[in-house]
């Protein structure tokens, strides 16, 4: 139990597509944020003050890390 | 041994951020500014700050040691464990955090919950800064008796000065701004070596290909995600919900020594933008720790101690200068993870005991200066108790042992207070006493409940689920505070 030995049973390529799967279901969250928290003191909001962007950036490189790995 | 080029390269180093220092003086004259920066840095600045922080010597040397055993499994603390975590933070509590206007985490959790959970944190936090200070100090003297044949006490006692001087003179600007040069030094140096590192061997491939015929030991040095009956301590299982699920979000949301820098940014879009920046560059930190260890395999096999790795190499790979250079490199990671802890810990000793309990109304002008007393206080602790850490068979398992205590209960408490305002000041304060006593049972006994070789992250992940439902249950139990009360500090709960 406190060694998770109950999931010794999901293979390496499951558990990849986990990590994978958790990192698209991040990116999901972050472009459903609402513009006007993502701006929110800024006063004149150019494209690249748009936060969701580089957080998108983010995922997609560890994406491709853990793709790779 | 270094040259003399190598020496003149890192004198340069520690005059230009003892200099730093000193111009940072100048804009220090409340203890806001002191703490806080006055509330005036921009996102580069902090995100820079967040990523140095979060590597020092210890990573230099304990990571490359882990890479040199376990491959690049390790990696997973600066990948998955650090970046969905930061934008977590980003996008979720630091707004909050910011927008109270707090200086601490204990502080924030006074208002959210009440005064005894307050100190609850911040007396753990500062027992851990100081003791976490001891082992970043131990793991520097280690490298320089190795690498320059200094005496430990030496090498301690001579890094402590540099440090204690800037840190006490300009506050939090200083150790920012410090930060940002030392980030690039960390940068410049580490890539040098890891790329002189992988040309020597003949390129990434021959890398890959020696490693992995070495021996059947070596089958999993380049899987980031290893099995759960694996012999290292990086089961996948506790990489994912020990360090994804709680370690991280723990350390990026929880730590003062990096909340502390979100709270210092101008206002609320740089204190978010800081933390994603800082994720951006936190995802090239395996490259410098971690590789050094892979090459290392290669060119020096068959050490006993993971930890010489990463000097060893040093000494046979890096020409005259750049010798100096990585040597600089190492010093940067060392203080300022150093300067963060000092400057971290006299905040939370002055804000949170000391201006709470000992003395209420003072002059600001009395807070700054016990701030900087604090520094110099904490820091004499950190060298007389470094010997300590040697106690512990692996630095970098040492410091993850003494984070695996509170960061579950912590982060339970932190978690319930943003997303359910039901959780009321007795549900925090239960959870937290409590889960800290579950994780230090758990490591107590760890020989008889986990297979695997050290279970810290196990111990976090059954803290944090343990804090989390003593939490739940006593909160149902207990009064809530009102919705006015909790106005700004709730996630969406704002009552005008």
């Amino acid at each position: 139990m406190l060694n998770f030995d109950w999931l010794t049973g999901i293979s390496m390529p499951v558990a990849k597509m986990i990590f994978l799967g958790l990192f698209v279901f991040l990116g999901i969250l972050v472009l459903l944020i609402p513009k006007s928290f993502i701006y929110e003191g800024v006063e004149n909001p150019r494209w690249f003050h748009n936060i969701k962007i580089w957080a998108i950036g983010d995922l997609l490189f560890i994406f491709i890390v853990y793709f790779i790995f | 041994m270094l040259s003399g080029i190598d020496y003149f390269v890192v004198l340069s180093y520690l005059v230009g951020i003892m200099f730093l220092g000193i111009y940072f003086k100048k804009f220090v004259h409340s203890s806001s500014e002191f703490f806080l920066a006055g509330r005036t840095l921009p996102f580069w600045a902090i995100g820079m700050s967040i990523v140095v922080s979060d590597i020092g010597a210890l990573d230099f040397v304990g990571v490359s040691g882990q890479a040199y055993r376990f491959g690049i499994s390790v990696g997973n603390f600066d990948w998955i464990g650090s970046v969905p975590a930061m934008l977590l933070a980003a996008l979720v509590f630091v707004p909050y955090f910011w927008k109270a206007g707090v200086y601490t985490i204990p502080e924030y959790l006074g208002r959210r919950y009440n005064d005894s959970v307050r100190m609850v944190a911040a007396i753990t936090w500062i027992v851990f800064f100081a003791f976490n200070l001891g082992v970043l100090f131990w793991a520097t003297a280690v490298l320089l008796k190795t690498l320059m044949g200094w005496p430990v006490w030496v090498s301690i006692i001579l890094t402590a000065a540099i440090v204690g001087f800037y840190t006490t003179s300009g506050g939090l600007a200083a150790v920012i701004m410090t930060d940002v040069v030392q980030m690039i030094i960390m940068f410049v140096g580490g890539f040098a070596l890891v790329f002189l590192g992988i040309h020597h061997i003949g390129g990434w491939e021959n890398l890959v290909e020696k490693i992995s015929s070495m021996g059947p030991e070596y089958k999993h040095h380049f899987d980031l995600i290893q099995p759960v009956d694996t012999s290292t301590p990086f089961p996948w299982t506790g990489i994912l919900f020990g360090l994804t699920f709680v370690m991280a979000n723990a350390y990026m949301i929880g730590n003062q020594t990096i909340v502390q820098r979100c709270l210092s940014a101008k206002n609320e879009w740089h204190a978010k933008m800081s933390m994603v920046f800082g994720a951006f560059f936190k995802m090239f930190i395996p490259f410098l720790v971690l590789f050094p260890g892979l090459l290392a395999i290669v060119m020096n096999p068959g050490l006993e101690n993971g930890d010489e790795a990463f000097p060893m190499l040093i000494r046979t790979l890096l020409p005259p200068g750049l010798s100096g250079l990585l040597f600089a490199a190492f010093m940067a990671g060392l203080m300022s993870s150093i300067d963060s802890m000092l400057n971290s810990t006299a905040t939370l000793w002055t804000k949170d005991i000391y201006q709470k309990y000992i003395k209420k109304d003072a002059h600001d002008d009395h807070y700054l200066i016990v701030g900087r007393v604090t520094t110099v206080a904490i820091l004499i602790f950190g060298v007389i108790t470094s010997p300590v850490s040697n106690a512990f068979p692996g630095i970098y398992v040492a410091i993850q042992t003494f984070l695996s205590f509170f960061q579950g209960p912590v982060f339970s408490i932190l978690f319930l207070g943003i997303f359910w305002k039901r959780t009321t000041p007795w549900g925090a304060f239960s959870g937290l006493v409590l889960g800290i006593m579950v994780s230090i049972s758990l490591y107590v006994f760890k020989a008889q409940l986990f297979t695997i070789e050290d279970p810290f992250l196990y111990v976090s992940w059954w803290s944090f689920v343990a804090g989390f439902i003593i939490t739940f249950v006593v909160s149902l139990l207990t009064k809530p505070k009102s919705d006015e009360e909790l106005s700004g500090l709730v996630y969406r709960l704002t009552v005008k």
